[in-house]
């Protein structure tokens, strides 16, 4: 068993700082949970409450529906690996693995085989003999995870166990600890700042922001339908562009328009936003994916494009990446900006442009006028005050 | 002559620490005579008299006895008293903490001498003059501050993270000190046992006031009585006594050398 | 490193780990011991000072600051306070001068520094005691090796320790020798984490050498030559055993230093009560002497 309960949790430091602020999350027994969201929004301070490394300032913290509020880490039968690994530099790898054994008073033979178990699996039978300082970063990592797992625990929590390795090793330790976890069947808690990371490890993924849950879904559902314009900005690569814009109504249907540039709202976004047709003249945040652009024309119904100039493009290989320029009013994207995305335009071009995912094939020159498609059932749309989705 | 600069004072250093040392060590193979008729740094023939005669001293032995019970009881006191007030002071939140890291200061505001008194006469009104076990809590309390204030400064340094790595893999407060803090904490524990070591096996003015007796006299006192009672001066004894008194010292110094020199700075600068 | 023991920013967070009672436990008997055996007796000699305390006569009368007025119009006091102002003077020039000359040397050594540290620091693990009679040998006026020295070429021996003031000069140097080592420490270590490129950008304007540390590093370790200025001194202050062991005070009172006065007073003469002001005393003169140090710093001082 192992099933975890956040209800109301709030953590608030000694200098009055709300790292965590009533934080409600269910994670299902044997579910793999990530929680996800920029620098110092509250993943790790989360986590470690449940860890018992951090006194929670309100609410409570349930494992398998005990409140473990007041319990010792040793207590609370979980295990944890650190960002830095925490390995005890003094003990050999095959110490530092039998240590929570040891200190269980697990007898000799069962700890050997238990710590032999769970080498096998990670492969690192090799190096029991030898210190941490003699392992490269990926083997620490590795002994690490050891250490949790040898001694079937109900939860593991991971605090961005990946982000001191290279990113080839980070994609490989990322299937491994995937595969271990569907084998294990061990209720994980995953903290990391890459998205990449939570959609591709995650049964569920939890974005945070400030300190407040902002929505906890399947990475399907959080990619199709963000709950709040944070949500939206924080994932995909390069995430949603987002501009306020105003809901017009014309002979033709429902348009949202957004500095110069219009477009129409097709059948299939409305039936996802229907709350949009009350919305007629109003303002609300408009957000399209930069992957549903395109330069080919799709139904050829009217509406359905607009035209603008060329800033920027980038070639990444497989696609390219066009910033096109834009005077409409952009979202704040101060604290939206992806952290973890690799595309590190600078903040100016961002805020007058959007940008578009396409196929590398026949690309414009910059300064050039194109004409950007958009794909129908792809709007999306905000409440400009909440920052909520709209229904 | 660049060069020269650097050289010729580093050879000064070396000639000015090891210098007397050697001159010691000559005249201490010599016969009382021959220091003045053979005044030479290699002496004409050189014997071991001069220890033998040290060593047959019942003095020198009750002293040494003394030395070696006072040096390490003071060495063990210090750390079993100062580890868990540093792991207190590093640890833990509790009020008067601050006051009690300005305990740590006293050394360099309180000099020895000026404890000879005070210290006398108390442990005369507590019936515990000339008393072994009185010394060891004197030294030990003149080393603590240092010590704790080392320690305080390795633990406070030691990851965070270890200790609360310990903690999710099941040990208790006691069971992560004893095996990641402690053990981690090595270099400091040496250097802080040799220092406490030196202090009491070094002490003289304290031992001057505490101890009236060869029961609890030490090393230096003896040496220091011995040199009063030689009357024509006995130069080879002299000198043979107090080597016998530096090598243990340096002995265990050389070894830790790295350690001590950073613990000495960091404990007297910080 | 210790600036967390302020702040108290290691104290642990983890869940059920923080106990004051413990911590009041755990931190007790050390506070106890350093109150008994620092703290108490300071107050008690503070406290003393105001009696006419004999452990001979065993009365107790109030004087007030009787005992300082006798000592302050004590001409012996006078005379032993001089000697020790010439002491610490001595002291501290004499051991400036040295650890700079060898700290800068130490600071251009490439390898073998630790080796030669470590000789370096071997004469702090020797008592004063053993100190004081090496340097009787080595200042014996028939074999000693500077009478050798001086008759090798010509001279005449010097009396060392039978002439008041070369006394003090020997007393000084032992005293120095014995002390040398941190203050050496100190600066090497200021030395240690100057700026490297700024000795870089220093060659290319053209300072070389030692012109180069004279400009440049000596100002930077202003702290810490001030450091090495309030060791020396505090140690020459209040040194006792050396020069009891090494002097006795002698010849005649030309090494009667204020330490060995208030040992006198305290010991031989049982006059507990003007010897007890004579520590308070001694307690000032260094409170006052590091002070003054810690004002010259601030005002030559460049940081
Ligand atoms: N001991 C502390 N005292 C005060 N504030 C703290 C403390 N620890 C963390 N915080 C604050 O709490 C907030 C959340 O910190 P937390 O470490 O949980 O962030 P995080 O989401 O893990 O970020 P990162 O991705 O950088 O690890 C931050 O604003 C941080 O500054
Ligand atoms: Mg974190």
């Amino acid at each position: 068993m192992g099933e975890v309960a956040f209800r109301d949790v709030v953590k608030r430091f000694d200098d009055g700082t709300i790292a965590v602020n009533k934080l409600n999350i269910e994670v299902a027994d044997g579910e793999f949970l990530v929680l996800v969201g920029p620098s110092g929004c509250g993943k790790s301070t989360s986590l470690r409450m449940v860890a018992g490394l951090e006194e929670v300032s309100g609410g409570t913290i349930e494992i398998d529906g005990e409140v473990v509020n007041s319990f010792t880490p040793r207590d609370r039968d979980i295990a944890m690996v650190f960002q830095s690994y925490a390995l005890y530099p003094h003990m050999t790898v095959e110490k530092n693995m039998a240590f929570p054994l040891r200190m269980a008073k697990v007898s000799a033979a069962e700890k050997d085989r238990r710590v032999k178990e769970a080498a096998d699996i990670l492969d690192i039978g090799n190096l029991l003999n030898r210190y941490p300082r003699e392992l490269s970063g990926g083997q620490r990592q590795r002994v690490a995870m050891g250490r949790a797992i040898v001694r079937s625990p109900r939860v593991f929590l991971m605090d961005e166990p990946l982000s001191n390795l290279d990113a080839k090793l980070r994609v490989q330790m990322r299937g491994e600890i995937s595969h271990l976890q569907r084998e294990l069947r061990t209720t994980t808690l995953y903290v990391t700042h890459d998205q990449v990371e939570a959609m591709t490890l995650g049964d569920r993924v939890a974005v945070m922001h400030n300190g407040v849950l902002q929505q906890l879904a399947s990475p399907e559902k959080l990619y199709a339908s963000p709950g709040t314009v944070f949500v939206a900005g924080f994932i995909g690569s390069p995430p949603m562009n987002l501009c306020h814009g105003t809901v017009e109504k014309g002979e033709a249907g429902l348009t949202v328009r957004f500095g110069s540039m219009a477009l129409g709202i097709d059948e299939e976004s409305l039936a996802r936003y229907p709350s949009v047709s009350g919305r007629a003249g109003q303002d609300i945040i408009v957000g399209m994916r930069p992957e549903c652009f395109s330069f080919e024309a799709g139904d050829g119904a009217p509406g359905r494009s607009i035209r603008t100039s060329v800033d920027l493009v980038e070639m990444l290989g497989a696609e390219a990446l066009v910033y096109v320029r834009t005077d409409a009013r952009p979202v704040n994207t101060k604290d939206l900006v992806d952290t973890s995305s690799d595309v590190g335009v600078s903040e100016k071009v961002r805020a007058n442009a959007m940008v578009a995912r396409v196929s590398p094939k026949g690309l414009p020159q910059v300064g050039e006028t194109v004409e950007l498609h958009y794909e129908t059932g792809e709007l999306h749309f905000f409440d400009p005050v909440s920052g909520l989705a709209l229904s | 002559m660049r060069a020269a600069m650097v050289w010729l004072p580093l050879a000064a250093l070396v000639l000015w620490t090891v210098g007397p040392f050697l001159i010691s060590l000559s005249v201490s193979f010599k016969q009382p005579a021959q220091v003045f008729s053979d005044p030479g740094l290699i002496p004409a023939q050189p014997t071991l008299d001069a220890y033998f005669r040290v060593i047959e001293r019942p003095g020198f032995q009750q002293a040494l006895w003394n030395s070696v019970v006072i040096a390490f009881g003071s060495l063990i006191l210090t750390l079993v008293v100062g580890v868990p007030a540093a792991y207190a002071l590093a640890r833990f939140r509790f009020r008067g903490r601050h006051l009690l890291l300005l305990f740590s200061l006293l050394p360099m505001l309180v000099p020895k001498v000026g404890l000879m008194f005070p210290l006398f006469l108390l442990a005369v009104n507590l019936g515990a003059f000339d008393s072994r076990i009185f010394m060891i809590l004197v030294f030990t309390g003149m080393l603590l501050p240092l010590a704790v204030w080392l320690l305080l400064g390795f633990f406070e340094a030691i990851p965070r993270d270890l200790e609360e790595a310990a903690a999710v893999d099941g040990a208790t407060q006691m069971g992560a000190i004893i095996h990641i803090i402690l053990p981690l904490s090595i270099p400091a524990l040496l250097t802080v046992a040799v220092l406490a070591f030196r202090e009491a096996w070094n002490e003289f003015e304290l031992v001057l006031a505490l101890t009236m007796t060869g029961n609890s006299r030490t090393l230096p006192y003896e040496l220091f009585l011995m040199q009063d009672a030689t009357g024509i001066a006995d130069f080879p004894v002299q000198n043979a006594f107090a080597l016998l008194t530096i090598v243990p010292l340096i002995l265990v110094y050389l070894r830790i050398e790295r350690y001590a020199a950073e613990g000495l700075l960091s404990g007297a600068v910080k | 490193m210790a600036t967390g023991a302020r702040s108290g920013a290691a104290a642990t967070r983890i869940v059920g780990w923080q106990h004051s009672g413990i911590a009041y436990l755990s931190s007790a008997p050390a506070m106890i011991i350093v109150a008994m055996v620092l703290a108490f007796p300071v107050l008690f000699a503070l406290w003393q000072s105001f009696f006419g305390v004999s452990p001979i006569r065993g009365e107790q009368p109030f004087v007030g600051f009787g005992n300082y007025t006798r000592v302050f119009s004590d001409p012996q006091f006078w005379a032993s306070l001089g000697r020790t102002a010439i002491f610490v003077f001595g002291v501290i020039a004499l051991g400036l001068t040295l650890s700079i000359i060898f700290a800068f040397a130490l600071n251009r050594v490439v390898s073998g520094l630790r080796f030669i540290r470590g000789i370096a620091i071997l004469p702090y693990i020797v008592s004063s005691v053993a100190a004081a009679l090496m340097f009787r040998t080595l200042f014996n006026s028939d074999f000693g090796f500077p009478n050798q020295m001086l008759e090798f070429f010509g001279f005449a021996g010097i009396p060392w320790l039978s002439n008041g003031n070369w006394a003090m000069l020997v007393i000084i140097v032992a005293q120095v020798w014995t002390d040398l080592p941190l203050a050496l420490l100190f600066i090497l270590g200021g030395l240690q984490t100057i700026d490297k490129q700024l000795h870089e950008a220093a060659l290319v304007d053209g300072a070389t050498g030692w012109r180069s540390a004279l400009y440049i590093s000596l100002p930077l370790i202003v702290p810490q030559i001030t450091l090495a200025t309030v060791w020396l001194s505090f140690k020459a202050v209040t040194s006792l055993g050396t020069i009891l062991a090494l002097t006795g005070g002698g010849p005649g009172d030309s090494t009667q230093l204020l330490t060995l006065e208030m040992v006198r007073l305290g010991f031989d003469e049982y006059d507990t009560g003007t010897a007890m002001a004579l520590v308070i005393i001694i307690f000032l003169l260094n409170a006052g002497l590091t002070l003054f140090y810690l004002g010259l710093q601030r005002k030559f001082g460049m940081k």
